[in-house]
């Protein structure tokens, strides 16, 4: 099942930034590791991805380099900074609140159902 | 290899909505490398080349949307806390020398004079705000042979005064940041390359030797110093690093050494610096003034004046307390509170200068506005150190903020300079060069 658009688009920072603490990668690379990573369930568009990246890299979360390690192709690689794992900290905190108040209310939700 | 129509019409559209032309060129390395991985992927799926490529590029989504989002996050942003610490600097010298220059001898008109030079001095900083500095490193050797010329020029039709050709000293200071762009197009040229950035170096020192006094000369040649052992750092030239050190700095040990054997003038400074009473009234008079006042300074308001210059003010033992000498004696006048406060406040710009040099992702902007930096800094440091009676090169300015027209306007125009590397700096990198197929050069 694909997600919706909207929901994916609050979360995207923290996977990116997910991605990046495991290894340096490039683009298309994320692209693929995130959607093999959540079962085909994330499907991040390039279109989304590049200027989420060059903001990261603008405040410093993330930096670049290239490099031409696995192929031909001279890629830009992306890599976390310590700012940037502060900001993964701080956003992975926020989403256990937030999930597990979602939670909590679907779950309320499902019991007052039941007694109703 | 030939673009694709299709992607060459995509990234176009991309670019289109990026104001920053100077990212353009990366960006569309990276969206292209991006459409081709993933219209490999296509192919391995056993979709054909044309289809793959379409796909691929409708997978990236709208490029104009694309595009308005990446000009967003590459803005050109103006520095604001260089820009406010050089507003600051410039008001906090007008108004302490409002208060010294009816002090000194046609001071008045002095200050009259600095405040239009003040104005002209930030249309400079203005234009070359707005001057892209890459030219620097487009045409470094151009540019530096026609500040050579124009050098030349300067020397032959203005007269010196005590040996010395001012206007041409001045243009001399911005040699260090014209370097900058020579190192930067030595790149992976070895050896030679550095012997080249040498030759080029030798330029300015020799003029600097003939018509300027010391204190230009070790500016020029200690910023040039510290940028090429930068780019060695940084393996610009491609050579081993203690080797290459080794070919920049024994030689300059040797000329320094050869210099200062030589110049009894400066061994002069040096006893006059540490033994200040072998002649008060004579070579080493100003030290000695500088030393009395500050010995007789307080920590705030008006300093003792020793009896010895009874019936005399400081201004008039003290040549120059506008411009030479500011420091020394505001501390007098004013106490140490000022001249600490105006210090730190100096320091504070050239850390946050330094600081921001380091952020810089390309070489050329990192080496341009490491040597503006130093430039202002190195000159801060003498004029500090002379004012305080450790008078070994003559105070040329305290940047920003003492009297003197031209090197303020030298300073402004470095200002920026700085400003314009820090306004576009971060969007510019250094082109890659595959590392493999170079080696095997060697």
């Amino acid at each position: 099942m694909t997600i919706e658009k909207r929901l994916l688009t609050g979360s995207t920072t923290m996977l990116v930034l997910k991605l990046l603490a495991d290894k340096d990668m490039y683009g298309y690379q994320m692209i693929e590791e995130l959607s093999k990573r959540s079962d085909d369930t994330f499907n991040l568009k390039a279109g989304t991805l590049y200027p989420l990246l060059h903001n990261l890299e603008q405040k410093g979360m993330v930096s670049s380099y290239n490099d031409n390690a696995d192929s031909a192709r001279v890629r830009k690689y992306y890599s976390i900074t310590k700012k940037g794992k502060a900001l993964l900290a701080e956003k992975r905190t926020e989403w256990k609140i937030y999930s597990s108040a979602v939670n909590k209310v679907l779950k309320g939700g499902a019991t007052l159902a039941e007694t109703c | 290899m030939q673009r694709h129509a299709k992607i060459e019409q995509y990234l176009d559209l991309i670019c289109n909505q990026i104001r920053c032309k100077k990212i353009h060129n990366e960006i569309c390395e990276e969206i292209e490398n991006h459409i081709n991985d993933q219209k490999d992927a296509y192919k391995v799926q056993g979709i054909d080349e044309e289809t793959a490529t379409l796909k691929a590029i409708e997978q990236m989504g709208d490029p104009v949307i694309v595009g308005t989002e990446l000009d967003r996050s590459h803005r050109p942003k103006p520095e604001w806390s260089i820009i406010v610490l050089t507003l600051l600097l410039l008001v906090t010298g007008i108004v302490i020398r409002s208060f010294t220059s009816p002090q000194d001898l046609n001071g008045l008109e002095l200050f009259n004079k600095q405040l239009v030079f003040t104005v002209v001095g930030i249309g400079l900083m203005i234009l070359c705000y707005y001057i892209d500095f890459t030219f620097i490193g487009k045409y470094p050797k151009i540019i530096f042979l026609l500040f050579t010329a124009l050098i030349i020029i300067l020397i032959a039709k203005s007269t010196p005064v005590n040996g010395r050709y001012i206007y041409a000293s001045y243009l001399l200071l911005l040699f260090p940041t014209l370097f900058a762009g020579i190192v930067y197009n030595m790149r992976n040229k070895g050896y030679l390359g550095i012997i080249i950035c040498g030759l080029f170096l030798t330029i300015p020192f020799v003029i600097s030797r003939m018509v300027s006094s010391f204190a230009f000369s070790i500016i020029i040649v200690m910023s040039c110093f510290v940028i090429l052992t930068i780019a060695v750092a940084k393996k610009w030239f491609r050579v081993k690093r203690l080797y290459a050190l080794l070919l920049i700095y024994l030689p300059a040990i040797a000329i320094v050494v050869i210099i200062l054997a030589s110049n009894s003038y400066f061994l002069q400074r040096i006893i006059n610096v540490l033994f200040p009473s072998i002649d008060p009234t004579g070579s080493s008079y100003i030290i000695n003034v500088i030393n009395q006042l500050l010995l007789g300074a307080k920590f705030i308001g008006q300093g003792i004046l020793p009896s010895k210059f009874q019936g005399m003010s400081a201004a008039q033992c003290l040549p120059g307390v506008n411009n030479d000498f500011f420091l020394t004696y505001i501390t007098h006048r004013f106490g140490w509170v000022v001249s600490f406060m105006v210090v730190i406040l100096l320091t504070v710009f050239i850390i946050r200068a330094f600081i921001l040099c380091t952020k810089q992702k390309s070489v050329l902007a990192l080496l341009v506005s490491t040597a503006a930096t130093l430039t202002i800094a190195i000159q801060t440091f003498f004029y500090i150190m002379s004012n305080l009676g450790f008078m070994l090169f003559a105070p040329l300015s305290l940047p920003l903020i003492s009297q003197s027209s031209g090197f303020l306007l030298i300073n402004m125009s470095l200002v920026g300079v700085l400003l314009s590397v820090f306004r576009t700096g971060y969007f510019i990198k250094d082109e890659v060069i595959n590392n493999k197929g170079i080696s095997s050069s060697f």
